[in-house]
């Protein structure tokens, strides 16, 4: 609540494009009511570009946790580390996650290492959440949305130095925390650059029942310079490194010796280039994931395996923003090149037997180019439309010959590669009058089949316990997107309502395959993807938020949710009605907030994706706050309690049911030299 | 004038490429060899007393193996001309003593179309030192009208390992059919010699064993494959086709696919024409195995 109560002072306070950008300034965009409608849905979560965690809850939290207050994010867990966003009740295969506009993609087969947990929160300036197939010009192949994790440049404006260094203590798993960051600027160069780490041990679920293997440690370093060059060129580079290591996870069969990223980007930034082109910026990038799977700490292991696997993706960009008259345009091209290799080899119990090997990534390699155009039009005041679409030309298919023998077994024809058309294009109606805002968008686009999805060899999904095969066959899913907002809005009360729909053709799912034999010991079968004929999702959400008494605030929040398939039958990890609300105080330099946050039973699972009832449950979390200077040295000091109550409990976004964190105390010290 | 310049280097580059190209094509036309066991392993040299000719055996491996084994003959004069005209006949028996004796399914020796060499196959039942047994071979040659022969000469079958250098491989069944005609059949392993991951032509002869001497060579019946990995919980793969008789290569041919490197049980049905099951058993429920199947192992 606190959080959101910042976030809308800021976004009050502050001019935020349609693209988020840092020198905004320089576009010096009068605070129209436009931009502020924004606020809706778009940009979510939004720190200060210069580095201060203080706003949240937790200031030194994960980009996970951090994604966790956004509208239409949720997060799938299979242990404590690196979880899964959705968007919209979609994942991976389903969103685009970009960092700075940067394609990305994880290493992992079994999805332990979704992209967001390649970045730091100290990396990052904000997140820009889209959903559908808005905002976001280097997306592509996105069906429920997108997500930009923008980077904590500092930017040329702020003159000389800051330092800041953050300490967190958590007592559930005895999780140390542990960062700090500097930044230097003037009005030519500027350089910042910090070091984090993170260390948990096993943490206690409700009950203080232990959960084996939920373990895990990180360090992340970064380093951001810009130099600029006669006052026009801003020349800017990127650096991240990221290491996991002993990395658990309770709801699966395999444990992560390591799991690193390395994240390089050089851009070239204009500004005021024209009339028309107030902004035009070209990014050159590469980054490569490397993920080594490890079972040895398993005593249950029926069979020991290396898995590790590969993504390596470079690419470019060119994007260029103007305004002119009542138009707001961007126009984008994208090209990026990606490669995903992962293998599995596995030692049968004789050791005198050849060891078994199988590429699970044939080692696929994807090309994408795409074009993007968003234009905005303002009628009046009160009325404006957005129209933007991207499409792309996208090559995928298999290099590794022996990858492509072995999936010539299952389908005897399939050619190495295959081109593919993806894009998609939206449109939105934004209505402001008075305390009323109001929008209605509708939108169609595709997406590829993933890596996974086209060409993964039997994957094992611990959820259902089948072992998954691609299908090369496999056509675009595409989708039709409906979407109405309104938000009203007058002293003392906020009410959102907001509810969207998607259509898809083709739907991407597994489906059972009795003619296939499984390959996992213990494997229930095997699933192949297919394209369902047609499937639907519904999302609905309303909350208020009232101020009272000066320093007080509330808020409520509800949510459904509903996901069928082509024979009405649930889609597996859509959410049962949730519901939250919490109660705020600040005043002054004193913050504090309890919350209650809680789930209905989980009705409509998907037995058949190896869902079961999930029951309802019902948490309480209490924080308190107090920031004080001394000298030059500001001072933030956090502390609270999570799981009050100490409830053994899992939602339906816990992969088999692994439950959630006990009752944990955090504190959080944030030190802050200007 | 830069338009030009563009020409011309385009034009020099086509003349330069076509150039290069059909230098290429002139070094790649191979100068048919004089010697027509290159790249052929020597096993033994046979050789009759007096005889002007010299007969030696050669495969890929340098070696005779138990279950299928190819060999080449090469019949050479005194100044070491490869004689092309020659005709040859041969019979292996082993010995295990006790006046235990058996010979093996084979093939007749015959001409390699334009080569001085001949070829045959065998299938051992046996390896040498197996039940104590020797082999011993006997060879008969005929070229123009001059005819030698050479009997009880030693030659060496290896046995077949896995990879672990110690483990017998199956490669080579004899089995007694279950149908009551109380007949017994030779079933031989042919190809995949060296498996690959995805689909491999798998291709294996049977021979009737009517005495311990006479295997004659059974067209038309059929093998049923299902190939399983017993490491992995009796993993399979799909699309594998059964063994049939392709008349023209005279040969059991079908299409195996291994999804994986290791170790790959190959079990069979040995039908005949009427789709009789003659031997080996299905795998399901319990059953793990047929009671006829190969290994292959990668």
């Amino acid at each position: 609540m606190k959080r959101k109560t910042a976030l809308l002072c800021w976004l009050l306070c502050r001019i935020c494009g349609i693209y988020a950008q840092q020198a905004t300034d320089s576009l010096s965009v009068p605070p129209d009511s436009l931009t502020k409608s924004y606020s809706l849905n778009e940009i979510v979560i939004v720190t200060k570009t210069s580095i201060n965690h203080n706003r949240q809850t937790k200031p030194v939290s994960t980009v996970e946790e951090y994604l966790q207050s956004a509208e239409k994010v949720s997060l799938i867990k299979r242990g404590s580390y690196a979880w899964e966003p959705t968007i919209n009740n979609m994942a991976t295969e389903r969103i685009s996650v970009t960092i700075d506009g940067m394609k990305i993609f994880h290493a992992c087969t079994d999805n332990m290492d979704p992209v967001t947990s390649y970045v730091e929160t100290i990396n990052l300036s904000k997140v820009k959440v889209g959903s559908g197939f808005e905002v976001s010009p280097n997306a592509s192949n996105n069906i429920g949305g997108s997500l930009d994790l923008q980077l904590n440049k500092v930017g040329f404006c702020c003159e000389g130095w800051e330092v800041n260094a953050n300490l967190g203590y958590e007592t559930n798993g005895c999780y140390r925390i542990a960062g700090a960051d500097f930044a230097f600027s003037d009005s030519a160069f500027y350089v910042n650059s910090g070091f984090f780490h993170r260390n948990s041990e096993n943490y206690l679920a409700g009950g203080r029942k232990e959960v084996a293997f939920s373990q895990f440690t990180k360090h992340n370093f970064f380093t951001n310079l810009g130099y600029l060059v006669g006052k026009k060129h801003a020349i800017e580079a990127t650096l991240i490194y990221d290491r996991a290591s002993d990395v658990g996870y309770p709801a699966l069969a395999m444990d992560v010796k390591t799991a690193e990223g390395l994240i390089a980007s050089l851009s070239y930034r204009r500004e005021n280039l024209s009339r028309l082109a107030a902004r035009w910026e070209t990014k050159a990038y590469f980054n490569n994931i490397v993920h080594i799977m490890d079972d040895t700490g398993r005593p249950d292991a029926a069979i020991h395996m290396d898995m590790p696997g590969k993504s390596r993706t470079a690419g470019m960009y060119s994007l260029l923003e103007g305004r002119r008259g009542r138009h707001r345009y961007a126009l984008n091209w994208d090209a990026y090149y990606n490669r995903s290799y992962a293998e599995m080899t596995m030692y049968p119990a004789n050791p005198a037997e050849k060891e078994m090997f199988m590429l699970t990534w044939p080692d696929v390699r994807t090309l994408n180019t795409g074009l993007f155009a968003a234009d905005e039009y303002r009628f009046s005041e009160h009325h404006a439309v957005r129209l933007s679409s991207k499409w792309s030309l996208q090559r995928d298919g298999i290099h590794s010959d022996f990858g492509l023998n072995t999936l010539r077994i299952y389908y005897p024809n399939m050619a190495a590669y295959r081109n593919r058309l993806v894009g998609n294009v939206s449109g939105r109606y934004q209505l402001r009058h008075g305390s009323w805002e109001a929008s209605a968008g509708a939108g169609y686009g595709n997406r590829a089949p993933s890596v996974s999805e086209a060409y993964g060899f039997y994957l094992f999904n611990t959820f259902d316990a089948y072992d998954y095969l691609g299908n090369p066959q496999l056509k675009p899913e595409s989708s039709v997107e409906a979407k109405v907002e309104a938000k009203w809005a007058q002293n003392p009360f906020i009410v959102k309502a907001g509810a969207s729909y998607f259509y898809f053709t083709g739907y991407i799912i597994g489906k059972p395959d009795g003619g296939l034999s499984p390959m996992t010991i213990g494997a229930a079968g095997v699933k192949v993807y297919e394209n369902l004929p047609h499937a639907s999702m519904l999302n609905a959400n309303l909350s208020l938020k009232s101020f009272f008494m000066e320093y007080f605030s509330w808020h409520g929040r509800i949510a459904y949710s509903r996901g069928q398939d082509d024979k009405k039958g649930s889609l597996p990890l859509i959410p049962p009605v949730s519901c939250e609300t919490s109660l705020a105080l600040k005043k002054d330099r004193f913050a504090a907030e309890i919350a209650v946050l809680g789930a209905s039973r989980q009705a409509r699972y998907s037995a058949e994706y190896g869902e079961d009832e999930t029951k309802g449950y019902v948490i309480g979390n209490i924080s308190a706050g107090y920031s004080f200077k001394m000298r030059n040295v500001i001072f933030n000091l956090k502390s609270g309690v999570e799981n009050v109550l100490d409830s053994c409990y899992s939602t339906y976004a816990d992969w088999k049911n692994i439950p959630r964190k006990g009752r944990n105390f955090f504190i959080n010290i944030g030190i802050n030299v200007l | 004038m830069k338009i030009k310049n563009f020409t011309s280097v385009l034009l020099w580059a086509v003349i330069t490429s076509v150039a290069i190209a059909s230098c290429d094509k002139n070094n790649d036309e191979e100068q048919p060899s004089a010697d027509p066991t290159e790249g052929l392993a020597k096993i033994q040299e046979f050789s009759a007393p007096e005889s002007p000719y010299t007969v030696t055996l050669y495969n890929k491996t340098g070696r005779l193996q138990l279950g299928y084994t190819k060999v080449y003959f090469a019949v050479t004069d005194k100044d070491g001309k490869f004689i092309d005209n020659a005709t040859l006949s041969d019979f292996p028996e082993m010995d295990m003593g006790m006046n235990m004796k058996h010979s093996t399914p084979r093939s007749a020796i015959t001409k390699v179309e334009g080569k001085a060499l001949y070829e045959a196959y065998y299938a051992f039942l046996m390896y040498s030192g197996q039940g104590n047994g020797k082999w011993y071979y006997d060879l008969k040659y005929t070229v123009g009208n001059v005819t030698d022969s050479i009997s009880d000469a030693e030659i060496e079958v290896r046995n077949v390992f896995r990879p672990d250098d110690t483990t017998e491989r199956k490669v080579i069944q004899s089995v007694k059919a279950i149908d009551g005609s109380e007949k017994r059949y030779v079933v031989t392993l042919v190809e995949p010699q060296k498996p690959q991951v995805g689909a491999n032509e798998i291709t294996a002869y049977i021979h009737e064993r009517q005495d311990a001497n006479t295997y004659p060579a059974v067209e038309n019946f059929t093998l049923k494959l299902d190939p399983r990995m017993p490491g992995m919980e009796n993993h399979s793969s799909p699309n594998n086709v059964d063994l049939t008789w392709d008349a023209t290569k005279k040969i059991y041919k079908g299409t195996v696919n291994f999804s994986m490197t290791g170790y790959w049980k190959l079990n069979l049905i040995l039908k005949n024409q009427e789709g009789t099951t003659l031997y080996g058993n299905a795998v399901e429920g319990e059953t793990e195995a047929s009671s006829l199947f190969f290994e292959v192992e990668f």
